[in-house]
C-alpha cells in the first residue's frame, strides 16, 4: 500500500512544525524516517496510526483519504519503543487481542497467535507473562502482535533503542526478514543512523520539520543534498571550500600520514596539517581526532592496514580526495 | 491542535467530560451560587451587603467567626505537633512499639468522629470515669465543654491527617540527597536543616492546610463539646433547625463565609504549596536509625499513649454499651444487655439507611470519581484541568455547610429533591469524591499511554480499550476507594443531619441525638453497632480479599 502525505502542516506546542509537507512512500517497502529528538519523525509516525491529526493537509493510504480515520478504524500495526504489552496477559493473549476485534474465532485466532510466535522464535514463551520476558523478547511479542492482524501498513516507533547493542544488531535482522516475507510497507522512525542504514530500502533525513533528503541509503551516504544529510547519515567531515560551499568527506576516505618535515614546503592543495589530538582503537577500525586550520577531523583508517598506529600530539598530514563532493553551505 | 479540536476527535470521553461537568454545575456549583446569591438578599428582599454587615457588628456571629479560626488554628498547631513529631520518629527511627503507629489510619477510621465526642464526654465529663475515680481525693479537672476539652478532643480526632501526610512526604524525600550533602562533609545537623527540611517543607503546609480546613468545617465534636463555643458550621446549624425560624440569610451568610475561607485554603495549597513540591527521583527512602536507651522510652511512650488516647473511645463505647445506667447515671463494673439489646432492635432501620445511602453514593462516586481522574490524567486540557480543580472544591466545604446549600437550593424549581434519599446519598458523593479521584488518579499515573495506544491500534475503540486494559490494571486501587468511600460514608454526620427527615434517620444521626438527650449508655450501643458496622467490611476487604485500605483518606 503506497503512503502519501500530501502538503501536511502541523503546529506543536505553538510553534509551526511542518508547513506544507509532501512525502511519499512506495508500496512494500522498508521506509525509515532519520532525524535528531524534536525533528518531526515521530509526529508522522502517529500520524499514519491516527494519534496525530494534521491541522491541514492530507494523509493517504493508496487512494483512500484516512486523515479523519479514527485509530481503531485504520487497520495499522504498530511497535512501540517500550513494548506496551498489556502487563496483565500473557504473550499468548498479547498477541491474540487484535484478532477479535476483527471478528475472528477464539480457536482459530489462538492458532494464528501460536504460529506468529513460532516465528519469532517464542513459540514455548506463549503462556509467560511479559514481566518474566527479558527485553528482548518482549519485543519480539510486541512484533508479533502487531504482524499477525496482518496490516497493510506496519509502524516501528524506535522499537530496538532500549535494547543493549548486541541484541539489537539480532532483532534488526530479524525485524528486516519479517518485513521481507510478509512484503509489508514499513515504516521505522529512529535517531540510529547505523540502524537507518542497516535497514532501509529508503531513508528519509529530517531536520525540524522538513524533509532534508530521500532516496536508498547508498545513494545518500554517497551523494548527500548537504552538510546535515552528510553528518547524519555516516558522520562526515564537512570542511570550508571558499565562498560559503563546503566540502564532505567521508571519514575513511581521508589518508593520513607522517609529516614530511622538508623546510619550505607548505602544504598541497589537497592535503592538510595537522595535529593528533586522540586516538581510538575500535577493533577492526583506528578513529583519530586531528586538529586543522579547518577545525576538528575525523579520520577512520582499517587497523590492520597501516603498520604503525599513530599516537596522541603526533603532527600528520591528512591527504584529502580531490573529487570529494561540494555543497552550498551547511 | 487546541484543546477543543482534541475534543472532537474524541467523542466518547467528550461526552463523559460533558457529564463530569453537568453533574458538578449542578450539584455543587449551583447550590453554592444560590447559597452565596441568598446571603445577599435582606428580609425585605432588597439586595445587598448588609446581612454581612449585622455578621460583622452583632457580637454573637462575630465571636463564632472568632471562636472558628481560634479552634482552626489551635488544633492545627497540636496536630502538627503531635502527628508531625509522630512521622518523625516513625520514618527515622526504630524503637520498641514503633510498629504500632500502623493502626492508627485504621482506628480513625473506624470510629466516628460522634463516637469520639460522646466517648470523650464518658470520660472525662462531669459525672464521668475520671472524676468519679478521683472523687474521694477530692481532686476534680476542669469541665469538658471548655476550649481546653474542645482542642484536646479535636486534636484526636484529625492529627492523623497530619501524621499520614508528613510520612508520605518524610518517605519521599531520596536518602541519595541526604547522603550527596553529607559526602560533600556537611554535619548531620546542617543536612537534615539544610537539604531535608526545605524538600519537605511543602509537605508541612501541605497538612497544616489538610488539618485546618478539616477542623473548620466539622461538626459532630464542636456540636456536642463547644455549645458555650459556637463555631460557625455549629452555629449555621442551629440557625437552620431553629423552631422559632432562624434568620435565613444569617445561615446563608456563615456558610458562604465558611465556603470562603475554605476556598482561600485551596487556592493557598494550589497557588503556593503545589507549586513548590519537588520532584523527586523515587529513590530510596532514608533508613531508620535504631535509637536506644531514653530517648527510646520518650518515643515509645508517645508512640502507646497516642495509640491508646485513640482508641480509648472505641474501648469506652464497648463498656458502656453493656453499663447498666440510670437517667444520665450510669454504675460502671455492673452488667446489662439493655441497651444492646435496644440499640439492635432500633438501629435496624437507621443501619439499613446508613447502608443503603452509602452503596448508593459508592457505586456513582466510583464511576464518577474513575471517569474523572481519567480524565485529568490522560486527557491533559485546561478543561479537565478545570475538572481537577472543581472536584477538589468538596474537601474544602463544612458538611453543614453543604447540607444547607442543598437544602435550599433543591426545594423548589425544576428539580425538586429535598426530603428524600436522593439528596443524602448526593451529600454523601459529593463529600468523598475528593479522595476517590486522588485514589484513582495514582495508578493512573503508572498506567503508560502507549498500552491503551497499543490497544485502539488493535482495533478496538477508545472508551473499549479503557475497559478491557486500563481499567483492569487500576482495578485494586479503584476497588480500595469504593471500600474506603463506603466505610466514610457510614460515619458521615455533618451534612446528613441537616438533610435526613422522618424515618431517613441514620446511625451518626441517631448516636448524636442519643447523646444530645443524655442517654449515653443508648448512644455508646448504638456506637458499637456502627463501628461494627464499619469493621466488618473493611476486614473483610483488607484480610480476605487483600484490598489495600490503610492509606488514610
Amino acid at each position: 500500500m503506497r503512503i502519501r502525505f500530501e502538503r501536511v502542516t502541523q503546529r506543536y506546542d505553538g510553534q509551526p512544525l511542518f508547513t506544507g509537507l509532501d512525502l511519499e512512500i512506495p508500496s512494500g517497502k522498508f521506509f525509515t524516517l532519520l532525524g535528531p529528538s524534536g525533528c518531526g519523525k515521530t509526529t508522522l509516525l502517529r500520524m499514519l496510526a491516527g494519534f496525530v491529526v494534521p491541522d491541514a493537509g492530507r494523509v493517504w493510504f493508496g487512494d483512500r483519504d484516512v486523515t479523519q480515520l479514527p485509530v481503531h478504524k485504520r487497520g495499522v500495526g504498530m511497535v512501540f519503543q517500550d513494548y506496551a504489552l498489556f502487563p496483565d496477559r500473557s504473550a499468548l493473549d498479547n498477541v491474540m487481542y487484535g484478532l477479535a476485534p476483527r471478528g475472528i474465532a477464539p480457536a482459530e485466532a489462538r492458532k494464528r497467535a501460536l504460529a506468529m510466535l513460532e516465528r519469532v522464535g517464542l513459540a514455548a514463551f506463549a503462556d509467560r507473562s511479559p514481566a518474566t520476558l527479558s527485553g528482548g523478547q518482549r519485543q519480539r511479542v510486541a512484533m508479533a502482535r502487531a504482524l499477525v492482524i496482518e496490516p497493510e501498513l506496519l509502524l516501528l516507533d524506535e522499537p530496538l533503542a532500549a535494547l543493549d547493542v548486541k541484541l539489537r544488531v539480532e532483532l534488526r535482522a530479524m525485524v528486516r526478514e519479517l518485513q521481507l516475507e510478509s512484503g509489508i510497507t514499513t515504516v521505522f522512525v529512529t535517531h540510529d543512523q547505523e540502524e537507518a542504514l542497516a535497514l532501509s530500502d529508503i531513508v528519509a533525513v529530517m531536520d525540524r520539520g522538513r524533509v532534508v533528503q530521500t532516496g536508498a541509503p547508498s545513494e545518500i551516504y554517497a551523494r548527500p543534498v548537504n552538510g546535515y544529510a552528510a553528518d547524519f547519515l555516516g558522520s562526515a567531515n564537512l570542511i570550508p571550500a571558499g565562498e560559503g560551499r563546503i566540502k564532505i568527506v567521508r571519514r575513511e576516505e581521508i589518508v593520513i600520514g607522517p609529516r614530511t618535515t622538508s623546510a619550505g614546503s607548505g602544504p598541497r592543495g589537497d592535503e592538510l596539517e595537522g595535529t593528533i589530538e586522540g586516538v581510538e582503537f575500535r577493533g577492526s577500525i583506528t578513529g583519530y581526532r586531528v586538529r586543522t586550520a579547518h577545525g576538528l577531523v575525523h579520520v577512520d583508517t582499517w587497523s590492520v592496514q597501516h603498520g604503525r598506529a599513530h599516537e596522541r600530539g603526533e603532527e600528520v598530514m591528512l591527504r584529502i580526495p580531490a573529487d570529494a563532493r561540494v555543497v552550498e553551505g551547511k | 491542535m487546541s484543546a477543543v479540536a482534541r475534543l472532537k476527535r474524541d467523542p466518547a470521553w467528550t461526552t463523559v467530560l460533558a457529564g463530569s461537568f453537568a453533574v458538578l454545575l449542578v450539584f455543587l456549583v449551583w447550590p453554592l451560587l444560590t447559597t452565596f446569591a441568598h446571603s445577599f438578599r435582606g428580609k425585605d428582599g432588597g439586595f445587598g451587603l448588609g446581612g454581612y454587615a449585622v455578621f460583622f457588628t452583632d457580637r454573637a456571629y462575630r465571636q463564632s467567626l472568632w471562636n472558628t479560626l481560634i479552634l482552626g488554628g489551635a488544633v492545627t498547631v497540636t496536630s502538627m505537633l503531635i502527628g508531625g513529631a509522630l512521622a518523625i520518629l516513625v520514618a527515622r527511627c526504630r524503637f520498641p512499639f514503633s510498629g504500632w503507629v500502623a493502626a492508627l489510619p485504621l482506628v480513625t477510621l473506624v470510629i466516628p468522629d460522634v463516637v469520639v465526642a460522646a466517648a470523650w464526654t464518658l470520660i472525662l465529663g462531669q459525672q464521668g470515669i475520671l472524676n468519679t475515680w478521683l472523687q474521694p481525693t477530692g481532686w476534680q479537672i476542669g469541665s469538658l465543654y471548655s476550649w481546653w476539652g474542645l482542642i484536646f478532643v479535636m486534636t484526636l480526632n484529625s492529627y492523623v491527617y497530619a501524621f499520614v501526610m508528613m510520612l508520605v512526604g518524610l518517605k519521599a524525600v531520596d536518602r541519595n540527597l541526604e547522603e550527596a550533602a553529607m559526602s560533600l562533609g556537611q554535619p548531620l545537623h546542617t543536612v537534615l536543616t539544610g537539604v531535608t527540611l526545605p524538600l519537605i517543607l511543602p509537605s508541612i503546609f501541605g497538612a497544616a492546610l489538610v488539618v485546618f480546613t478539616h477542623v473548620i468545617g466539622s461538626f459532630g465534636i464542636p456540636a456536642i463539646l463547644g455549645p458555650r463555643m459556637p463555631v460557625l458550621a455549629v452555629k449555621a446549624y442551629n440557625e437552620f433547625v431553629s423552631e422559632l425560624g432562624g434568620n435565613p440569610q444569617m445561615q446563608t451568610i456563615m456558610a458562604s463565609i465558611l465556603v470562603m475561607l475554605g476556598v482561600a485554603m485551596l487556592a493557598v495549597q494550589k497557588l503556593f504549596i503545589e507549586r513548590r513540591q519537588y520532584q523527586m527521583e523515587s529513590g530510596r527512602a532514608p533508613t531508620p536509625i535504631a535509637i536506644r536507651g531514653p530517648a527510646a522510652t520518650v518515643a515509645a511512650a508517645l508512640v502507646v499513649i497516642v495509640v491508646i488516647l485513640s482508641l480509648a473511645p472505641a474501648v469506652v463505647a464497648a463498656v458502656t454499651a453493656f453499663t447498666p445506667s440510670r437517667g444520665p447515671v450510669l454504675s460502671y463494673g455492673g452488667f446489662t444487655t439493655a441497651h444492646m439489646a435496644s440499640a439492635l432492635g432500633k438501629s435496624v432501620q437507621p443501619l439499613w439507611n446508613s447502608l443503603a445511602l452509602a452503596g448508593v453514593a459508592t457505586v456513582a462516586g466510583v464511576v464518577f470519581s474513575v471517569a474523572v481522574a481519567y480524565l485529568v490524567v490522560k486527557r491533559r486540557s485546561w478543561l479537565t484541568g478545570a475538572l481537577d480543580v472543581l472536584v477538589m472544591l468538596p474537601l474544602t466545604i463544612a458538611g453543614t455547610v453543604l447540607g444547607i446549600a442543598l437544602v435550599n437550593t433543591f426545594n423548589t424549581g425544576w428539580l425538586v429533591l429535598t426530603g428524600t434519599w436522593i439528596i443524602m446519598a448526593l451529600a454523601y458523593f459529593l463529600r468523598r469524591i475528593p479522595n476517590s479521584v486522588r485514589a484513582a488518579v495514582g495508578p493512573l499515573h503508572n498506567v503508560r499511554d502507549s498500552i491503551e495506544e497499543a490497544s485502539v491500534s488493535l482495533g478496538v475503540p477508545p472508551l473499549a480499550s479503557f475497559f478491557k486494559v486500563v481499567l483492569p490494571l487500576i482495578g485494586p486501587a479503584v476497588a480500595a476507594a469504593a471500600v474506603l468511600m463506603w466505610v466514610t460514608s457510614l460515619s458521615e454526620l455533618s451534612a446528613t443531619i441537616v438533610l435526613y427527615y422522618g424515618g431517613m434517620s441514620t446511625m451518626p444521626i441517631e448516636i448524636f441525638q442519643q447523646v444530645d438527650s443524655g442517654r449515653l449508655a443508648l448512644a455508646s450501643a448504638y456506637s458499637v453497632v456502627l463501628m461494627l458496622a464499619i469493621f466488618v467490611p473493611l476486614a473483610i476487604a483488607r484480610w480476605v480479599f487483600r484490598v489495600k485500605v490503610d492509606a488514610v483518606q
